[in-house]
């Protein structure tokens, strides 16, 4: 591999790990939304 | 501005803190400062001649490629290490050099002394320095006189 | 910091969470522009572009650790819900980053050093680190009571303090494969300006990404909190 193939390996890493940390967090807080949603509709319908 | 009462239960706390943190620190500051040599990464080659009992003893040292010692002779690299003392010791290493490394650059040499000043190396590190530039700094830097580097 | 409680910072961070987004894209494209259009190193050539990665990713992962050093302080000493949930927040953000500083670094090293991997006092004492953060996290979920795992955690993270100044100067106490700071030493940063702009609008856009998945964690840590204790009382 050359250098510049390196430096873009390290760049494509870094954006990786990025898309996919902002990717999982999104996923929780779209959980916690539905969950907090499904349990204060359960708490009105009580 | 809301002024924090300093009850006793908070000095008390912040007291055990600051005991824990301070005996951690001062044992870790005690460990490194008695493995001091051992956590040094490598030796100059003017720390390597004041060490003893040097025979068959694996170790690294590392200093700057004296400039013009740079050579490759029967498929192997010989250079000079120099050091800020000007101490200098041979090297030689029979396997491919990383690509920087360079004249009057920094490197490091892992491997045994063979003889009086000839050292062995069986892996060789560039050791690159803290300064970045663009090519066209040091052109402008040349201009004006003000280069000091190599 | 004492004020404050977690729902009012929560509500705070929200309501500038689109305001950071944006700051952060405009500087993430900015930096990645100048990063292009920047001249090689004279001596690196382009292998030293993983530096504006690096450093920042370095720098952060030093800095998000005395943030959460500070706030376990805060946390235990005056009891404080919002320090705990805070460096709650931000350990995962810094593993993140400490793992993106050990994985640039050592393709950086194979481009320069020649090797990926030695075992210097910097590199170690990143490593360890890494460890620590992994550890806080742990921590932070192996109890059932999460008031006790941030007690523990707290103490984990005040003892791990004392790795910073190891990890910053060790490349000034001892000789190391690794080379010196180049912006934080003495005698001013020794980088060409143009390198330097570049640096510190990159750093700027990584810490905004940082605030940014800060933000949201702190959210759902919280939201999570209400369910459940909305579900303790209704019981």
């Amino acid at each position: 591999m050359t250098s510049l193939e390196f430096v873009f390996l390290s760049y494509g890493f870094f954006s990786f790990v990025c898309a996919v940390t902002t990717i999982i967090i999104m996923l929780l807080k779209k959980k916690v939304f539905n969950r907090s949603s499904a349990h204060y509709q359960a708490q009105q319908s009580d | 501005m809301r002024i924090i009462k300093l009850n006793n239960q908070i000095k008390k706390r912040f007291i055990f803190l600051i005991i824990i943190f301070v005996c951690f620190s001062s044992s870790i500051v005690l460990i490194s400062y008695s493995l001091k040599d051992q956590i040094a990464y490598f030796v100059s080659p003017s720390e390597l001649y004041q060490m003893k009992d040097l025979d068959d003893r694996y170790l690294r040292v590392g200093g700057l490629v004296k400039e013009g010692s740079l050579k490759f002779e029967n498929n192997i690299w010989k250079f000079e290490i120099i050091d800020e003392e000007n101490k200098s010791i041979k090297v030689e290493f029979s396997k491919t050099l990383p690509n920087l490394v360079e004249e009057n650059k920094g490197i490091i040499v892992e491997g045994r002394i063979l003889k009086e000043n000839l050292f062995i190396a069986e892996i060789v590190l560039a050791k690159h320095d803290e300064n970045y530039m663009p090519q066209s700094a040091i052109d402008k830097m040349q201009e004006d006189g003000i280069w000091r580097g190599n | 910091m004492f004020a404050i409680t977690p729902n009012t910072l929560s509500t705070f961070l929200n309501s500038i969470s689109k305001y950071i987004v944006l700051l952060m894209i405009l500087l993430l494209g900015f930096s990645a522009i100048l990063i292009i259009l920047l001249e090689n190193d004279y001596y690196q050539g382009v292998s030293f572009k993983i530096l504006f990665i690096h450093v920042p990713a370095a720098w952060l992962s030093l800095l998000i650790f005395s943030t959460m050093g500070i706030s376990s302080i805060i946390g235990l000493v005056f009891k404080s819900p919002t320090s705990f949930t805070i460096s709650r927040a931000i350990s995962p953000i810094g593993l993140i980053m400490s793992i993106i500083v050990l994985v640039t670094g050592s393709i950086w090293g194979n481009l320069t050093w020649g090797t990926y991997w030695v075992w210097d006092a910097r590199l170690t004492s990143m490593l360890i680190l890494s460890f620590i953060y992994l550890g806080h996290i742990l921590l932070l979920y192996s109890f059932d009571h999460f008031q006790k795992a941030d007690f523990a955690a707290s103490i984990l993270a005040i003892i791990g303090l004392v790795n910073l100044p190891i990890v910053k100067f060790s490349v000034d106490w001892w000789t190391t494969l690794h080379q010196g700071s180049t912006v934080f030493r003495v005698g001013g940063p020794s980088i060409t300006s143009d390198y330097l702009i570049t640096l510190l609008v990159s750093f700027f856009a990584l810490f905004l990404l940082c605030i940014y998945w800060f933000s949201n964690i702190f959210y759902i840590i919280i939201e999570n909190r209400k369910i459940e204790r909305s579900k303790l009382l209704n019981q």
